[in-house]
């Protein structure tokens, strides 16, 4: 699970067990995070050797489990091109505006972003701002409607409009990555992101400053990349704003005024030219998602893939006992062995599945879900072929758990499915009670939805003593040291194995494949089925 | 499986030359274990590294996923700190003779080690030569015989004297043993003189560059390095050349030696004229490591307290120096294969649902190819009553790319497991024969030997000869036998899964035996560690 800060969404943010005498299944399970959860495994970040020893322990569980290699090649693995990049200076960024020449200040009006792709972004172009860059084909919300930006830098408030329905549509809308992407398909050059009204409150452009050379990771298209780019180069304060905006017939005040009251925002050319350099430094990073596959019967052509991440942060800040070592029993050592002993139950039954199913360990997603997005964008069997994809990240095991939280289960028919099939176990389908921490966007299915999988997340819910137990992980456990094994209550680590297989069984054998809601927006993001 | 030149080096042991498709789920299983143990990324386990620690995690994960229990004191893991040993600097030996002091040229006559592997070792003495150093009454041989070694500094040659029951030969090849001898009779230290049958093998010149390299110990709970037992130990190795200028003088010529050697007729013995005076410096690092355990509880109320070990080295050479090429020395035969096959015995206990009479210990060691240390060391320290281990069975390096027809089990011959592994072996329709390369000295370089040396009847399960054995195996030995090529393609996974179904069946037949496992009376290493059933 990445933290909401590091994945920076637009919108508001976010006891040891007894020993037990195990069954076999699920000491199977307490196996697998003992081993991934280790100290030895110095908390598993992506691009250290203890990482490509998990990518080595997975695929030897694959093995063990009578899935075959799906990364591509025959091998386990597929390699992912992951890069960190970081800013590598205060790069420029100039306002001309017929003679005169407004050099904007570093650190106070703005500063330059690092981009993966490109270590140098130099741009002059026209800026046309466009409010938020949003086109949502479900509501008809267009902000390019009427302009023209071929050729030119769009400028954008960095956030959705409030007036979208679906606040998982305005947290992926948000991205400055899907803005980049939007801009990019209108003909845009270059992005300049502005502070909005919400981002200010969150996460303001000081503390967004100070980050500003901290280094990102991605995976890289390379440089023969032929897909449109609008690198978002820069980011803007309030007062940087206003000073792009001076002297065109837009006034920011105005258009801060309306971001701030959720009301349409003025859009239009700024009559302005902007000169700009963004340097950075990319460097390689190793990683590899591991990905096995276990054959269906007569629906093998159609895959649904399970996917759970692999990596967790490394070795940082010690806390007050010395430990330094954030081990990720929970997040996500539990979840990879869950989908590990869902493999192991297909082959325990014995019964193959209908259509084929795909075991997908991801990597790179504590540093924002990279592994699953390279995946997603490049997956291993024929595009459109994934039939549906259900994540498991983080399972809350401390607590005997009674009901269930689907991320992204209401905008699919994924979700009758997982509701159906958690019925059959005795666990119910609740609503997530707290949609505020965007989870929806937060973890690897988010990568899948983006790809126009219909997808869900599974986390465990706020029933009985569960918003407590949660609650409580969150706020002692997560991304700590302590998040450690003892934490782990195995009973309900093999119900919750249990349950997915359930759910993966249920998806697998099911007649008709999941079809996106109708209308729904991310249905309408990539042209996948979806329901009369 | 250690190296018969590292031993040969460190501690002067050796005598002789050395010369995919469908698979089944038990396949499978084996082939995951090796998969990971193998994988580039463990970067060829090597005890004292991280890469180590995480095959510990492994072994310990895999037992817990078995059904096995904690079998160490806290844990999983036995700690055991080694110390590598290594001189800090050439040692410097000084031979008088009344007022005449004899030159002795580090390199060119003698070089010196380790001594008992304390940071400084002096011995001064008077020089008495007990030919090979060898006593073994059975063969009428006593080497100390009419010599007074009381405070003295012990030369002997290297090796053994020719015609030696193989057993006998197999013990003293340990230069450690002879000196043991050499302590027990008062004597201050050891030197060795390298014997022609040494030097025709192993020349001076070919050893000495090496004088320098580390010798690898187990710590003894006080801290001290496990070499520090050796109360005569053995402080340097003495050329020809040199042994020439430690004779002079002497009423036993060196040339005499020589002759009586090469004749194969007794080495004269004796007191040499003058004084030696030696001294020692040793650095010393520690580092850390562990044997992992896991604990299957027997069921019979009484037998379970007496437990069979089935062990397996589980860390292997590491990653070698160059800048070329594959440097990862993978170790999927040595001895990846033989921690799955482990792992899949207890697995196979745990399918079985029934819980085999004495208690069974699962044995993953650290240091095996360092000198058998990791075994030394739970023998020494086990974590169980000591007395209540009633046999052993280890797994080190089954060659397994070959169909296989048959096995060597070594050590079988001498006790009462002999029996139970050729009635196994029938009912699987496996033959097991005599060890075919009895010179490569197996017995002593695997840990089995460890137990052997705590009187624990063992055996090493290997697989054998027959069919396309011989020549598979040689081929291993010769091409792959640690070096980077040691590579997890090599291995037959349809004989690993006989492999494993014997080591199973043998294993389950021991624990659920009326008997415990006993010495057969008389037997040479039964005799000679005072173990059960053998006097």
């Amino acid at each position: 699970m990445i933290r909401a800060l590091l994945l920076a969404t637009t919108l508001l943010a976010a006891t040891p067990v007894a020993a037990q005498d195990l069954s076999p299944d699920a000491t199977a399970l307490k196996a697998h995070v003992a081993f991934l959860a280790s100290d030895a495994m110095q908390g598993r970040k992506t691009g250290t050797a203890e990482l490509a020893i998990a990518e080595q322990y997975i695929a030897a569980q694959m093995i063990a489990a009578g899935l075959k290699p799906a990364g591509g090649n025959g091998s386990w693995l597929q390699p992912v091109p992951l890069v960190s990049f970081q800013s590598a200076d205060h790069g420029s960024l100039i306002v001309k505006r017929g003679a005169s020449a407004t050099p904007l200040e570093w650190g106070v009006d703005y500063f330059a972003r690092g981009n993966p792709d490109q270590a140098r972004v130099a741009l002059s172009a026209p800026v046309v701002f466009v409010g938020y860059g949003v086109v949502d084909k479900t509501s008809g919300h267009d902000d390019y409607k009427g302009l023209d930006v071929r050729g030119k830098i769009v400028a954008v408030i960095r956030d959705a409009p409030r007036t979208l329905q679906s606040s998982d549509a305005r947290a992926h809308l948000s991205q400055p990555d899907v803005q980049a992407q939007t801009a990019a398909e209108k003909g845009a050059v270059g992005v300049i992101l502005i502070e909005g009204d919400t981002r200010n409150r969150v996460f303001p452009f000081a503390a967004a400053k100070a980050r500003w050379d901290r280094p990102s990771m991605t995976w890289s298209h390379g440089t023969a990349s032929t897909t449109p780019n609008a690198p978002a180069f820069a980011y803007l304060s309030f007062a940087g704003a206003k000073k792009l905006f001076a002297g065109s017939k837009l006034n920011w005040d105005n258009v801060l005024a309306a971001d701030r009251a959720g009301k349409p925002l003025p859009r239009g050319p700024l009559g302005a030219t902007v000169d700009a350099v963004a340097n950075s430094t990319i460097t390689k990073v190793a990683g590899n998602n591991v990905v096995g596959v276990l054959e269906g019967t007569d629906l093998k052509n159609e895959y649904v893939a399970i996917s759970a991440h692999f990596d967790h942060v490394g070795v940082g800040e010690p806390n007050e006992q010395g430990d330094a070592i954030y081990n990720g029993a929970l997040d996500n050592a539990a979840g990879t062995g869950a989908m590990l002993e869902v493999a192991k139950r297909f082959q325990a039954e014995g019964k193959k599945p209908r259509r084929s199913i795909l075991f997908i360990a991801v990597t790179a997603e504590e540093v924002g879900l990279v592994g699953s997005d390279y995946y997603a964008a490049n997956p291993t069997v024929p595009k459109g072929s994934i039939v549906a994809n259900v994540n498991l990240d983080m399972p809350i095991l401390t607590f005997p758990f009674e009901d269930l939280v689907a991320i992204g289960a209401d905008h699919s028919s994924v979700g009758q499915v997982v509701a159906a099939a958690a019925a059959s176990e005795g666990v119910k389908v609740v609503p997530d009670p707290t949609p505020e921490e965007n989870f929806f966007v937060r973890t690897d299915h988010y990568s899948f939805v983006k790809a126009g999988v219909p997808s869900v997340s599974l986390d465990l819910g706020p029933g009985g003593p569960g918003a407590a137990a949660n609650k409580d992980f969150i706020d002692k456990h997560y991304h700590q040291p302590s998040d450690e094994i003892g934490l782990i209550d195995w009973t309900q680590g093999l119900r919750f194995v249990k349950l997915n297989y359930a759910i993966a069984r249920a998806l697998a054998d099911a007649d008709t494949r999941p079809v996106w809601n109708k209308g729904d927006f991310f249905g309408t993001l990539a042209k996948e089925p979806t329901g009369k | 499986m250690i190296r018969i030149i590292h031993a040969a080096l460190a501690l002067f042991f050796v005598a002789a030359p050395a010369a995919a498709s469908d698979v089944t789920e038990e396949q499978i299983a084996l082939k995951a274990h090796v998969q990971f143990l193998a994988s580039d990324a463990l970067r060829g386990r090597e005890a004292g590294t991280r890469d180590f620690d995480i095959a510990a995690e492994y072994m310990a994960a895999q037992m817990m996923a078995s059904g096995l229990k904690p079998g160490a004191e806290k844990g999983w893991f036995q700690p055991v700190t080694l110390t590598s040993l290594k001189p800090a600097e050439k040692g410097v030996w000084t031979l008088t003779r009344g007022d005449a002091v004899i030159p002795l040229q580090f390199g060119m006559d003698f070089f010196s080690t380790i001594a008992n592997g304390t940071s400084e070792f002096n011995a001064q003495g008077k020089i008495a030569f007990a030919g090979y150093g060898i006593v073994h009454p059975e063969g009428k041989i006593d080497d100390y015989r009419d010599l007074d070694v009381r405070g003295k500094i012990v030369a002997i040659l290297t090796g053994t004297p020719q015609g030696l029951p193989s057993d006998v030969d197999t013990y003293f090849s340990d230069e450690d043993q002879k000196a043991r001898l050499a302590a027990a009779r008062g004597a201050r230290a050891v030197i060795l003189i390298e014997s022609e049958r040494r030097r025709q093998l192993y020349p001076f010149d070919v050893i000495a560059p090496y004088w320098n390299r580390p010798t690898e110990s187990w710590d003894q709970p006080d801290g001290q390095p496990s070499t520090i037992a050796n109360r005569a130990p053995i402080i340097g190795y003495v050329s020809a050349i040199g042994a020439e200028k430690l004779f002079a003088g002497s009423k036993i010529k060196w040339i005499d030696v020589v002759v009586a050697e090469r004749k194969q007729a007794r080495i004269p013995t004796g007191q040499l004229i003058g004084t030696l005076s030696t001294e020692t410096k040793v650095a010393s690092k520690k580092y850390q490591s562990h044997n992992i355990i896991g604990l299957l509880e027997g069921s019979d109320p009484r037998l379970k307290k007496e437990y069979v070990v089935l062990s397996a080295h589980v860390d292997h050479i590491g990653v070698g120096h160059g800048d070329k090429g594959d440097r990862i020395h993978n170790g999927a035969m040595d001895n990846a294969i033989g921690n799955a096959v482990m792992l899949q015995v207890a697995k196979a206990f745990h399918k079985s649902g029934k819980a085999p009479r004495r208690s069974i210990l699962f044995l993953a060691l650290t240091a095996e190819e360092q000198g058998l240390l990791g075994s030394e060391f739970f023998t020494r320290y086990p974590s169980i009553p000591k007395g209540s281990i009633v046999a052993n069975i280890n797994i080190d390096m089954p060659i397994l790319s070959y169909p296989l027809e048959d096995l060597v089990v070594l050590g079988a011959e001498r006790s009462s497991l002999g029996p139970i592994v050729d009635r196994v072996a029938a009912e699987q329709g496996l033959a097991v024969v005599p060890d075919p390369t009895p010179e490569e000295m197996f017995f002593v370089r695997s840990d089995h030997y460890s137990f052997v040396k705590a009187g624990i009847p063992a055996i090493s399960i290997d697989t054998g000869p027959g069919g396309a054995g011989a020549v598979a195996q040689r081929e291993f030995l010769d091409k792959h036998y640690h070096k980077a090529s040691d590579e997890i393609g090599l291995i037959d996974w349809k004989s690993a899964e006989r492999f494993t179904r014997f080591n199973y069946a043998v294993t389950r037949a021991i624990a659920d035996a009326d008997e415990r496992p006993r010495w057969n009376k008389g037997d040479f290493f039964g005799t000679a560690f005072d173990g059960y059933g053998a006097k």
